[in-house]
């Protein structure tokens, strides 16, 4: 009971920190994936959410982010790019904001933006967090355990172009298990497996 | 000493400034080399038919990231000679064709064998051998045809072969057009009558010409029976004239699958057995190419004496730049290059080794390609790879590249520049280098625009501890160019090779100096001697590139008595000299005026307004890791978004 009552203490401060738009005072500049563990089949996707929070201040009430360069490091024999979807909340929809994503390094994506609005319209839209982006990977391996995270060469800067520290970074757990098919076919195999030697018992009696 | 060469350098641009202004330069354009794809092992799902399949899509596809005109494969393209193998491999090329990518291989030893006739089987899967028409692979051969012959022959792993052939099948021909890369075709005719039925020497050698560069392919095999003859001495007279040939485009590259001095194979391009031969002279760890040194004399003779620098080899999977030096006349020399492996066997060097040979550096147990960048007088080779294996012997399983790859080393030459090899231990200060032979040859080069300027190191040792695996010390093969005065500099623009070492960037501290036309010019803080960074292909000062320890400080007193403490750089006035204390491997040096470098903040291509274009440098800059000034709009000593953020802030209106 007690264990329970820990976790949701747990939850509710991560959802404080994480949940879009809802203020914190002087609450730390967070990057976070979501879901923060998950379990997904072999041949399937993941996809994860990439969101700040943090960006309300008391001291500098409308700090927003004007700009990142964010690598999310993972292990490329479980995982590969698949796709990368921008939030709008930093472009604005602006065409001359900067986006640019490189999944050609294996390992290692790289994602930035540059904002072109000006830093009362981005924190308007921004509050204290918002969704950067969301990234898709294919699931490249059969079962196992493997982890995407914010590299810690990532930067961000503020809507009047400075640069901000990031004071902490959460990544995300993947947990790939067989398909069920696979299930399946291993019933299968030990359910015959089982009748074989059934019958060379029977033989040999 | 120093001094006064200087100042004749002073000279010799006052006699040159009478050229033309108007600097005229050919496009820089890039070949590729690939090496040895064999595989030797069971075919691990990517490697059907002794075909290493996938290391070969992955190497392809950087070749075509990478915007090649063509590929060379220097032989061995195959571990099993079949005509089967001969086919997967053919069709294995198809990405490259896709891409417009030309694709010229020569036989190794590897193709040879009684059982297959290799020199029909190339002239039909590589047409693009007997004239350039590339993507013209026949479409009856397919992987069905394949299977079939593998079943008729009763080879093994059938199974294995038809699954690998389904699951990871040849690229699909997108470009259905057959194409030209280069012209001029040229073949051997001498003793054409060794090769097996009515076929000449063409489809085998080759040579042809693309831009600036000759390419000549020489393969040694006479027939489908033997892989440790050689028919070079029959082949000489043509290669003599193709390299001497009064039409010739400026430079000339020689291919073939063995080496004159291999490193773990003793079976050459001559034929024989180095070291082993009666007459070589083999003593201990030591050995002489005496058996051969007539065809090796020629051979080298004929590479020097027309300045073609690179004899391009495989054959020993593991990568090796040395000289060469004739046996008969050690004046005379070449630079041999043998290319990685691209196989999953990996190969070490063992002795004897030959006192004909000086090593420039050696890496073993890595797969590897080159990108061979042809920039009018000058060559830049760039060697990538990838760790694949902790020792000599095979791996069972492809490794993964893309992604992977890692710059190992940068080398190259200009035929309007000069040629050192500074020992270990030796001094730098022999490297000095004029504008006079560019200049001279201003014609064939197609570069005008030269205002005379003179580069020199001024201090700095050779303090490498770097070996061969065997222990014997590598010696640095530095060359020396130049390229003409840009709209953005105010000299000349000098180059160096060879300064780094295997895997790094950084090198030896060094004193480096400019001469430039101090004409109109009265304040020393004006101009700086300045190097390309190669990222965003902009002039910054040199001793920004600096790596560890480096303190920057400007010195405007007489260069001879200039400080050698790393960082510090500055201008001479009254000799002409701009200098910088270095130990980064810097390309390209320059002096540059502050006047055209700081017009407007943000303007980081000085296309004098702030854009888009200027924001892709910066993202450029950014990705690569960029500590540099330059990039840091925002003064904050940090290279990152908020300079990002600052410069879209700060678009011209």
């Amino acid at each position: 009971m007690k264990t329970i009552k820990k976790m949701a203490l747990v939850l509710v401060a991560l959802a404080g920190l994480m949940a879009p738009g809802i203020a914190s005072a002087d609450s730390l500049l967070t990057l976070g994936l979501t879901p923060a563990t998950s379990t997904v089949s072999w041949n399937s996707t993941i996809t994860l959410t990439l969101s700040i929070s943090g960006l309300t201040l008391t001291s500098y009430s409308d700090r927003s982010l004007g700009g990142y360069d964010i690598t999310l490091d993972y292990d490329s024999s479980y995982l590969s790019v698949a796709s990368v979807t921008y939030g709008s909340s930093v472009s604005l929809g602006n065409s001359d904001a900067y986006q640019s994503y490189d999944s050609s390094t294996a390992g290692a994506l790289y994602l930035s933006e540059i904002a072109s609005g000006t830093n009362s319209d981005l924190h308007a839209v921004q509050g204290n967090g918002f969704t950067i982006a969301t990234i898709t990977f294919n699931v490249l391996s059969s079962t196992g355990s493997t982890s995407v995270s914010i590299d810690s060469s990532s930067d961000a800067s503020d809507g009047n172009s400075n640069s901000m520290t990031i004071n902490s970074t959460t990544g995300a757990t993947i947990n790939v298990v067989p398909e069920p098919s696979t299930y399946a076919l291993l019933v299968v195999a030990v359910l015959f497996a089982g009748v074989g030697a059934r019958k060379r018992f029977s033989r040999a009696a | 000493m120093k001094k006064n060469y200087l100042m004749k350098m002073v000279g010799a641009m006052l006699l040159a400034t009478t050229a033309s202004l108007t600097a005229v330069k050919a496009e820089a354009w890039k070949f590729g080399v690939i090496s040895d794809t064999q595989w030797v092992s069971a075919d691990d799902g990517k490697s059907p038919g002794s075909v290493p399949a996938y290391i070969i899509q992955q190497i392809n596809s950087a070749f075509i990231s990478q915007g090649v005109k063509m590929v060379i494969a220097v032989g061995d393209t195959i571990d099993s000679a079949s005509t089967a193998s001969l086919q997967i491999r053919a069709l294995y090329t198809q990405d490259l064709y896709n891409a417009g990518i030309g694709f010229y291989p020569v036989r190794g030893n590897h193709e040879i064998s009684t059982s297959v006739n290799s020199a029909v089987a190339f002239g039909t899967l590589f047409p693009q051998l007997l004239g350039g028409y590339n993507n013209n692979t026949p479409s009856t051969i397919t992987t069905t045809t394949i299977q079939n012959i593998w079943t008729a022959n009763s080879y093994d792993t059938v199974a294995s072969l038809s699954n690998t052939l389904a699951n990871f099948p040849p690229p699909t021909k997108t470009n259905s057009n057959t194409f030209t890369v280069s012209s001029n075709f040229s073949y051997p005719t001498t003793n054409g009558s060794n090769l097996n039925g009515s076929l000449t020497w063409g489809g085998l050698s080759t040579s042809f010409d693309y831009k600036e560069a000759r390419f000549i392919l020489i393969d040694q095999f006479s027939s489908t029976s033997s892989s440790t003859t050689s028919q070079v001495s029959d082949e000489q007279s043509w290669i003599t004239g193709r390299l001497s040939d009064s039409s010739r485009p400026l430079h000339a590259f020689l291919f073939s699958h063995k080496n004159i001095l291999g490193g773990e194979h003793k079976d050459n391009l001559f034929g024989g057995q180095i070291g082993s031969d009666a007459g070589d002279g083999s003593s201990g760890s030591t050995t002489t190419l005496s058996a051969r040194q007539t065809a090796v004399d020629a051979f080298i003779s004929a590479m020097y004496n027309n300045n073609a620098r690179y004899l391009i080899t495989g054959h020993d999977h593991h990568h090796k730049h040395s000289v060469v030096m004739s046996p008969k006349n050690s004046s005379s020399f070449i630079e041999q290059i043998i290319s990685a492996s691209d196989s999953n066997k990996f190969y070490t060097p063992t002795s004897p080794f030959s006192s004909n040979e000086v090593s420039s550096d050696e890496d073993l147990y890595e797969v590897g390609y080159y990108i061979y960048t042809v920039d009018g007088p000058r060559v830049t080779v760039d060697y990538y790879a990838v760790p694949a294996n902790p020792t000599s012997g095979q791996v069972s399983k492809s490794p993964v590249l893309t992604g992977n790859w890692a710059k190992m080393l940068t080398f190259g030459y200009a035929l309007n520049g000069q040629t050192f090899r500074i020992a270990k231990s030796g001094t730098y200060t022999s490297i000095s280098d004029t504008t006079d032979k560019a200049v001279t040859n201003t014609a064939s080069y197609a570069e005008t625009g030269y205002v005379g300027s003179s580069f020199q190191i001024l201090n700095g040792t050779n303090n490498s501890t770097r070996t061969t695996n065997d222990g014997r010390a590598l010696t640095k093969a530095i060359n020396t160019g130049w390229s003409p005065k840009t709209s953005d500099t105010v000299s000349d623009i000098a180059y160096i090779w060879g300064l780094a070492e295997l895997g790094g960037s950084k090198t030896d501290t060094i004193k480096v100096a400019l001469t430039f036309p101090t004409t109109g010019i009265t304040d020393a803080t004006s101009v700086y001697l300045a190097t390309k960074d190669p990222v965003s292909g902009l002039w910054v000062n040199a001793v920004d590139f600096n790596q560890s320890g480096s303190t920057k400080a400007f010195s405007s007193v007489d260069y001879t008595l200039s400080p050698s403490t790393l960082g510090s750089y500055g201008v001479d006035l009254n000799n002409g000299v701009a200098w910088a204390v270095v130990n980064n491997d810097n390309r390209q040096y320059a002096v540059i005026s502050t006047a055209t470098t700081t017009k407007v903040p943000g303007d980081l291509n000085n296309d004098g307004k702030v854009d888009a274009s200027d924001l892709a440098i910066l993202q450029a800059a950014i990705k690569a890791g960029s500590t540099s000034s330059t990039y840091d709009l925002n003064g904050d000593g940090k290279v990152n978004s908020a300079d990002s953020r600052w410069l879209i802030l700060h678009y011209s209106k």
